[in-house]
């Protein structure tokens, strides 16, 4: 019986309109938006080699008066996301390098670059097609189910017959379900041959594995918009009801809730600008290192007096010399201790800030199916939050192996005197450029990429199970006269 | 009753009819609360994420001013200039995530001239926002209102062919004229009605801030946002009056109005990108950094390679000499024609990177513009556009900052970093500045886009959405005249 309603729900799907029109929409689209993303992937893949040529270049011609003079800044490169052709999410809004230097790293621009102004328009990737059409497509679908069949009465004459009501439901969303899957893994299957030819590693690593997911979440997605229509359509007398409140439905979850959560997270728990606390933590090294240059000039001034002091400065061996070395290295080890401290309890109190809004935006936008699929799709693909974080700590890393191989090489000695006046001295050791540390992101696996989106699938099959379950009981209890 | 008379006549009842009839449905209730609901909670969440910004501007400001008072900062640090959030980012939020909020100079120690790196923190302090987009005035007109303007329109005619009362209408001499022109009226007025109810409880509860000195009035843009508000909700309004016409069943008419607006506002002004860079491309941002940075390392190589020379030409006296007189070395001429050598190595770096940005804004321009002109197929590109340039928020306000930026390198070249003295020689290198150390740092001035060129900039627009209203009324209303009821 559920395979025979299955049958011909399937066959009255493909024979509508609607299904050509569909499977034309997917067939365009979905290859379409691959394609473009590839190139744009290409593009920037070019632009990344190059840029890490020449920061290599100008690295490896790194000379000690620069590094004395403080002029030294190594820029690390963010690689692009192989998979950001299915979905883009954070990809153009991280920061395409960061830069490290003898006081810490800073931000370069994002990566948005020529996309940056262009970029009001959105995103056109995979997810988005998802999201904003297939969803769409799906509700409609599934708006006159049962709605329609009330309105034209051929319900009543279906459930006069000994046809039980659950598998009447079951066999509608499946075939209502099948006509809309089959086109859109076709639509897929279709872009992911058309990114062969460029080169795309389809069968390297996890890549597989990952595009197994991504098509199975979107498949899921598909599903739960299916059913949400379903059970609006079974709360419905009319079609033309079910159609308005689909729009309604449709618009909340996927245009105003994953908004309205973000801006309610930023309200509820602000947190300041990077700008901000980068002037914070560049306010605090001048201060402390003001503090610093007038304590070492004092001491400085107490050891070299005169003329004899003159000359004893300059003699390495000199009583004074070996009197002020280890005041001068204690007080600038005291400096360092200070200024890491510190400089870590601005960066800790940012980071628990930021760390909490986005818990909280996260939590806000499980309200919607659709912020929740966009989360698990851009960390399944490198580009969302788990990528954000993995950029962070590997920046962080290459920040500390960067003090111990390079910028404690160099001692730079800034002294302020009485009188206003200001000495600079330099040490230097031996630096071999060659042998720096490169720069490295660990992009997350596939099995941290679902950790981490554990809340996130939890309520996918939440929105999948409860209107499943309320069409279920409406269905049952509905009464045909 | 004379022809005149007679024809106003029945236009003035079926529009007391259709007002009638629409006024007092659930679903004009249902829109005026939500109007009056989503507008002032949409305006107060705008409002306060503007003042957030605004206050972590005022905050970068004074962070950045009460370290850096004088010239000598930027000796250790870069000089810097920061972008106010525009204060109409209310209505459309735009391009306010990704604009260059701060510039920076970009100069090593004793260089005699510095360049300027814009940055943009607000798009990883707004990530999520980055990714979602934003919830403001311009969205609840395009999304929502739009939206609306098709559930009031998709069955203005449809509907009353199933029902069969166009037919009983049409029975009587009415001009078809008349009705289509009339029930488009009335129910354009009870979606317009909710609109400005909404707009004006959400100025009542937030009313706009007073304009700095020398800023027009804030109505103004208020008035021009509203006014493009209207023209687009129209447009889909005569879009779902015209499908109306064309179909006979209602539900076809709102699956069709459905696709459609999926394709004008989500498909259409992203496909524009895609055309935009094939028929006018232009190399990446990040291609254009590239280019630079090697035309400043081969010159910088170049310059260096030269002065090596003039140190062997000029080699360090032996130690004794030095003792006795520390001055010996390095000798004036040496220092002057070091100088003459970093001077003119300068210039041509100077001159090659103006070069290079002209070529490549062009190019830039080129493809922004024949994006914005493919985007303007759809109805919403010709809103969102305008509304953000009224906004303060779009590709002008792009340009003023570079603009100004551009003015205040200059006056930072011209204040210190042509005042820096470096020269390298045997055993190690000099600096000095030739300036006063502790005059007053300057500071990025910031001058407002006047409302008249923005105003003449979205001129096309305004045009183009007049025309969408006529030809998707003009559409409407032949199919309706041509409508058989039999």
């Amino acid at each position: 019986m559920l395979k025979t309603i299955l049958r011909k729900e399937l066959l009255e799907n493909i024979h509508s309109y609607r299904f050509p029109l569909f499977a034309l929409i997917c067939v365009v689209l979905i290859p379409l938006g691959m394609s473009v993303n590839n190139a744009q992937y290409a593009k920037r893949l070019k632009d990344y080699n190059e840029q890490v040529r020449l920061a290599d270049e100008a690295q490896s011609g790194l000379k000690i008066q620069d590094l004395m003079a403080g002029r030294v800044t190594i820029k690390g490169f963010r690689p692009p996301s192989r998979l950001s052709v299915f979905a883009q999410g954070l990809e153009n809004a991280l920061p395409a390098y960061y830069q490290f230097a003898q006081d810490g790293f800073s931000q370069g621009e994002s990566s948005s670059g020529d996309a940056t102004l262009t970029s009001t328009q959105g995103k056109f990737d995979f997810v988005f097609l998802i999201q904003m059409v297939i969803s769409l497509v799906g509700l409609l679908f599934a708006s006159d189910v049962i709605s329609g069949e009330k309105e034209s009465g051929t319900l009543r004459a279906m459930l006069s017959n000994s046809l039980p009501r659950d598998a009447i439901l079951v066999g509608k969303i499946a075939g209502g379900y099948l006509a809309l899957l089959a086109p859109f893994l076709v639509a897929l299957v279709m872009g992911v041959l058309l990114l062969l030819p460029g080169g795309f590693p389809i069968f390297a690593g996890d890549i597989p594995a990952r595009i197994a997911v991504m098509a199975g979440a979107a498949a899921l997605f598909i599903l739960i918009y299916y059913v949400i229509g379903t059970m609006v359509s079974a709360m419905s007398a009319k079609a033309r009801t079910s159609l308005v409140a689909i729009l309604l439905i449709w618009s909340g979850f996927q245009l105003v809730i994953p908004k309205l959560s973000d801006m309610a997270a930023a309200l509820i728990n602000p947190v300041r600008t990077d700008t901000q606390v980068s002037l914070e933590k560049s306010l605090l090294i001048n201060t402390i290192e003001t503090e610093s240059a007038k304590e070492l000039g004092r001491e400085y001034d107490k050891i070299f007096t005169g003329k004899a002091g003159t000359d004893a400065a300059n003699d390495p061996n000199s009583p004074e010399m070996k009197k002020w070395s280890p005041i001068r290295d204690d007080l600038q080890l005291q400096t360092r201790e200070k200024k890491a401290a510190q400089l870590a309890a601005i960066d800790e109190t940012f980071l628990a800030q930021q760390r909490r809004q986005r818990k909280l935006a996260a939590a806000l936008s499980l309200i919607s199916p659709s912020a929740a699929f966009g989360r698990i799709a851009a960390d399944i693909c490198g580009t969302g939050d788990l990528a954000r974080n993995k950029y962070i700590e590997a920046v962080r890393s290459h920040q500390k192996a960067l003090d111990n191989e390079l910028f404690s090489k160099v001692k730079r000695t800034l002294m302020m005197h009485e009188g206003g006046r200001t000495t600079m001295m330099f040490s230097a050791q031996p630096v071999d450029p060659k042998k720096l540390p490169k720069f490295a992101v660990a992009p997350a696996s596939l099995g941290e990429a679902l950790k981490a989106n554990a809340a996130s699938i939890g309520a996918l099959l939440f929105w999948l199970i409860a209107p499943f379950a309320f069409a279920y009981v409406r269905f049952l209890k509905y009464d045909v006269r | 009753m004379s022809g005149k008379r007679e024809r106003d006549h029945t236009f003035r009842a079926i529009f007391h009819k259709e007002i009638l009839e629409g006024f007092v449905t659930r679903r004009f209730l249902a829109v005026l609360v939500l109007c009056l609901i989503v507008f002032p909670v949409g305006s107060i969440m705008a409002r306060r994420d503007y003042q957030a910004r605004l206050q972590n501007y005022q905050e970068s400001v004074r962070l950045y001013e009460s370290a850096h008072k004088t010239i000598s900062s930027v000796f250790t640090d870069p000089a810097k200039g920061f972008r106010p959030p525009s204060r109409f980012s209310f209505l459309s939020t735009g391009l306010e995530v990704v604009l260059p909020d701060a510039a920076q100079t970009v100069a090593k120690y004793g260089a005699t001239y510095a360049d300027m790196r814009l940055t943009n923190t607000q798009g990883t302090d707004n990530l999520y926002e980055f990714f979602h987009g934003p919830l403001d005035f311009s969205f609840l007109v395009t999304v929502v209102m739009t939206f609306l303007a098709l559930a009031f329109s998709y069955n203005a005619v449809s509907g009353e062919k199933e029902s069969g009362t166009l037919a009983q209408v049409l029975s009587n001499s009415v001009l078809r004229s008349r009705i289509i022109a009339a029930k488009a009226a009335a129910q354009f007025l009870m979606l317009a009605v909710p609109f400005l109810a909404g707009v004006a409880l959400s100025l009542a509860l937030v009313p706009p801030a007073a304009a700095p000195a020398g800023a027009p009035s804030a109505w103004y843009a208020i008035g021009a946002a509203v006014l493009f508000s209207l023209l687009t909700i129209a447009a889909f309004f005569n879009l779902g009056l015209l499908v109306s016409s064309l179909t006979k069943q209602a539900v076809t008419s709102i699956v069709v109005l459905l696709l459609v607006w999926t394709a004008l506002f989500a498909v259409v002004p992203r496909l524009s990108v895609i055309a935009a860079r094939f028929l006018a491309p232009a190399p990446s941002e990040q291609a254009f950094a590239q280019e630079r940075a090697q035309i400043r390392l081969a010159n910088e190589k170049a310059c260096e390679a030269e002065v090596d020379k003039l140190i062997k030409e000029y080699p360090q006296p032996p130690r004794a000499v030095m003792q006795a007189n520390p001055r010996a070395y390095p000798p004036k001429e040496f220092s002057d024609r070091q100088a003459e050598i970093r001077a003119r190595f300068q210039g041509e770096l100077v001159a090659e990177g103006r070069k290079a940005q002209q070529a490549f804004d062009k190019k830039r321009d080129a493809q922004i513009q024949m994006s914005m002109l493919v985007a303007r197929i759809s109805p919403v590109s010709c809103y969102v556009r305008p509304l953000a340039e009224i906004a303060g928020t779009g590709w002008l306000e792009y340009k003023r900052f570079i603009e100004t930026v551009g003015r205040f390198q200059q006056n930072l070249n011209d204040e210190i970093y042509s005042k820096n003295r470096y020269q390298r020689m045997q055993g190690g290198a000099g600096f000095g500045f030739t300036g006063k150390a502790d005059a007053p740092l300057p500071r990025l001035a910031d001058v407002r886009i006047p409302f008249g060129d923005v105003m003449r900039d979205v001129l096309p627009d305004f045009v183009i959405l007049l025309l969408f209203n006529t030809l998707f009324f003009a559409g409407a209303f032949v199919a309706f005249l041509r409508y058989d009821p039999r």
